[in-house]
């Protein structure tokens, strides 16, 4: 396990250079400049001068990304050309609100989606398993954008339930978190069900019932453990890109999340800040993956985490 | 199977039908909103640092008005500067010595008094960071822990033009950059929380040496979608927030709402680049400015809420010229001018603008332009994009906007001077303009107003730049929410508020 561990550290080295190189020099190539972004378009040509002096831009790129990459190898993300916070303390700020907002949003979604897939499986074309996947077709199909302010209507305008927005008010966390955990019912139920369909079928299930094991115990003990692999993956990969943040629900709700925080500082020509937040993502999604993998081992002990194959 | 699907449908459409109805529901009476001694503002945009000579998004301005004051102030009914921190001040005939006789009872939030070198300090910093607000000072001087004199480079009336405006604020002597983080002030209100993306609180400042504020504390919430805002100060949650013109009408037949209006200072304009084939051709250019519709424009836009700007110096600032009727919309003549140019078939140009803002309008300007034969290709771009674009003179044409408490800061795009900095980009030279707008800057009084005056008889003339529209700033507040008061340059003062 040790070993895994550290060859999954390893392997975040090159996609940390890469994904700073890219975003870099992407951010680099693209029109615009860092200093009239900050200070405005009208602001004058002194002022942008200044800062452009002040935050090193007039340097040649890769010097600048040089300069960069020195500061990552010592473990400083820099510095935000904006606040001049330091990245990480910025990028810390926001992300206990973000895992907060994912975890619930999971929650959700599995509590919903995990029982609903069960049973559209078990009885499958039933009228549950008709209104179940319909629904999380719907669930796909709407756009966050619009839930979350249907539900801003209904809960907090109209019923005065639950708040509009922010993230410090008693059950700030309810409404963005179903609006998001929608999305992600959807694409869990729908794996759910195709995956206990395709092991309900299995020989071992037919004997089970044959040897008189109650229907839950089936379901329960035989072939949902063993159709959670694939389940297991949509739902890290999801936890992963919900850790990367929710920029559109992020936005209605007025959450103070990654998402918010990296879309600023892209729009705003703060690199530093920019590179950081994706760079954490990355980390944030590797490490996602890992889990995965372990979880894999766990659920099925004939899967080895060195990579040998199943026994 | 068959019934199965029915059912499905049928159970589908109550859902909808419910969550439709809930959702179109009146709201709650929120007349008992947050309560008398918090207020709450919603922002549109983030507030993530607080520095006057860095920061000047416009969440920033209402921090800037509360908790920080200005060595003036200005009355926008009379016209006339106001003491603030300054009780008093003298100009020296040759405008080169501005000297200052500052309040002596006033303290910083920290408790330490406020003195002449806090605003030494101010300046030089200004003076530093190229700010602006400073334009031509050289340097100050300190006569005594109470006055100030600034002495000038040359003269330069727009000094005090710009010690009123919100970014003018005076700040701590030796605060450095940490003023972006570390807010201490002398205004009416001090930082009581700050957690950075989600809301800034400020509180009533006891030591403070004006008016008392009504309201003990306000808190600021990050909301920058428009329709969440509005929801929230529906629901009672906030109770005010700056909509933008879209959400007017929601927002007003609302019985517990007031809805706030003004006209702002901001021109939207039309730019034409000079060093663009035809446009370098002043028959081209007049004739594409009475093909224009801006009445059009406005209610594609605005949604009606907007005035005609006939120049580029809005009504409400001083140096306005009235006389100027602005090109009227005449189709035939705009064909008569394109033909006596050489054009009767007309030609092709892009028209590049700053995507979400004028997305309406410039369909207007290229359904205008249709008409006379010229194909406009639109070409919306991001703001920064955008910005770099305008900046390095490659549009060929261009909406732009420009907002500000003084008519310079209108005019000088027409300066030969701002051609390589960017401002100036419609590339715009013309040693006669140049002599008017370097006369403009050491005149004061009725003499720089008449002096602007005539920039605009020309700007109209060789109609370089096609002053569009001026819009219309909204707020929403709690119908019992008194003393908002919205200013011209679009900010927000808050400083007044109470139940």
């Amino acid at each position: 396990m040790l070993k895994y561990i550290v060859k999954r550290l390893l392997l975040l080295i090159p996609v940390i250079i890469g994904t700073s190189a890219l975003v870099f020099f992407i951010m680099a190539l693209a029109p615009g400049d860092p200093a009239t972004a900050i200070l405005g378009a009208d602001a004058e040509p002194e002022a942008i001068e200044y800062l452009r002096e002040e935050l090193g831009l007039n340097d040649p790129e890769i010097v600048q990304y040089g300069r960069y990459m020195w500061d990552l190898i010592h473990g400083d993300l820099g510095e935000s050309y904006l606040t001049g916070k330091s990245v990480l303390e910025e990028y810390f700020l926001r992300f206990p609100a973000t895992f907060k907002l994912t975890l619930w949003s999971m929650v959700i979604a599995l509590l919903i989606s995990i029982p609903i897939g069960i049973i559209s499986a078990v009885k499958q074309y039933s009228l549950i398993d008709n209104v179940g996947m319909v629904a999380a077709l719907a669930g796909l199909s709407i756009p966050n954008f619009w839930l979350g302010l249907m539900l801003i209507m209904v809960f907090s305008l109209n019923l005065g339930l639950l708040p509009s927005g922010g993230a410090t008010a008693p059950g700030a966390v309810i409404l963005p978190a179903i609006t998001i955990g929608t999305g992600m019912t959807a694409t869990i139920t729908r794996m759910t069900r195709s995956s206990m369909l395709e092991t309900v079928r299995q020989d071992y299930i037919r004997t089970a019932r044959a040897k008189g094991v109650s229907s839950r115990k089936v379901i329960t003990k035989h072939a949902l453990r063993n159709a959670l692999i694939p389940i297991v993956t949509v739902v890290c990969m999801n936890f992963g890109y919900c850790l990367a943040g929710a920029a559109t629900s992020e936005v209605v709700f007025s959450w103070p999340g990654i998402g918010r925080l990296t879309i600023d500082a892209i729009n705003s020509q703060d690199r530093p800040l920019a590179i950081g937040c994706l760079i954490m993502t990355a980390i944030m999604i590797s490490i996602c993956n890992a889990i995965m993998d372990i979880l894999y081992s766990v659920i099925d002990p004939r899967i080895r985490l060195s990579g040998g194959g199943k026994k | 199977m068959k019934k199965n699907w029915l059912k499905v449908c049928t159970l589908l459409l109550c859902f909808i039908l419910c969550f439709g109805l809930l959702a179109g529901c009146g709201g709650k009476d929120n007349s008992e909103a947050t309560g008398k001694d918090e207020v709450v503002i919603a922002t549109d945009t983030d507030l993530k640092a607080l520095d006057p000579m860095k920061n000047w998004n416009s969440s920033c301005y209402y921090i800037y008005w509360t908790v920080y004051d200005r060595l003036i102030g200005f009355n926008e009914e009379t016209g006339e500067f106001e003491p603030e921190l300054a009780e008093s001040w003298d100009i020296s005939d040759d405008g080169m010595v501005y000297t200052f006789h500052l309040r002596k009872d006033v303290k910083w939030h920290d408790g330490s008094d406020f003195t002449a070198e806090d605003v030494k300090y101010t300046v030089e910093r200004g003076i530093e960071t190229g700010c602006g607000i400073y334009p031509s000072v050289s340097h100050a001087t300190i006569i005594d822990p109470y006055t100030i004199e600034f002495h000038m480079l040359e003269p330069n009336s727009l000094l005090m033009d710009k010690q009123w405006n919100g970014d003018a604020c005076i700040i701590k002597k030796d605060c450095g950059d940490d003023v972006a983080q570390n807010v201490v002030g002398t205004g009416a209100y001090k930082i009581k929380e700050w957690v950075t993306g989600d809301h800034l609180t400020i509180e009533a400042n006891p030591d403070y040496w004006g008016e008392a504020p009504k309201v003990k504390t306000i808190k600021f919430v990050t909301m920058p979608e428009a329709n969440t805002r509005l929801v929230s100060v529906q629901s009672g949650d906030v109770d005010a927030a700056p909509i933008p013109a879209a959400n007017v009408k929601q927002a007003s037949s609302d019985d517990n709402l007031t809805v706030l209006s003004k006209e702002s200072t901001q021109v939207n304009y039309i730019g034409l680049n000079v060093n663009c084939k035809p446009l370098d051709n002043k028959l081209v250019r007049q004739a594409i400015a009475y093909a224009l519709d801006k009445d059009a424009m406005i209610e594609a836009q605005l949604e009606g809420h907007g005035s005609v700007a006939n120049t580029m110096v809005p009504s409400s600032i001083s140096g306005h010229n009235a006389s100027i009727k602005g090109y009227e919309l005449n189709i035939e003549k705009a064909k008569e001018l394109l033909a006596q140019a050489g054009y009767p078939d007309g030609f092709e140009i892009e028209l590049a603008s700053v995507a979400g803002k004028h997305d309406l309008a410039t369909q207007v300007v290229q359904s205008n332009l249709k008409e006379i034969g010229i194909k406009v290709t639109l070409k919306p771009m991001d703001a920064t994009a955008f910005n770099d674009y305008q900046n390095t003179n490659k549009a060929q044409m261009f909406i732009g906007y420009r907002s500000s408490s003084n008519a310079d800061f209108y005019v000088k795009i027409m300066h030969s001077n701002n051609i390589e900095q960017g401002r100036n980009a419609v590339g715009y030279k013309d040693a006669d303009m140049d002599k008017m707008l370097n006369e403009s800057y050491v005149a004061m009084g009725e003499a720089r107003d008449a002096i602007y005056a005539k920039i605009q008889e020309k700007i109209h003339d060789e109609a370089v730049v096609l002053p569009l529209y001026t819009s219309t700033v909204f707020a929403v507040v709690q119908k019992d929410l008194k003393g908002v008061d919205l200013l011209s340059t679009s900010g927000i003062d808050f400083s007044g508020i109470y139940y």
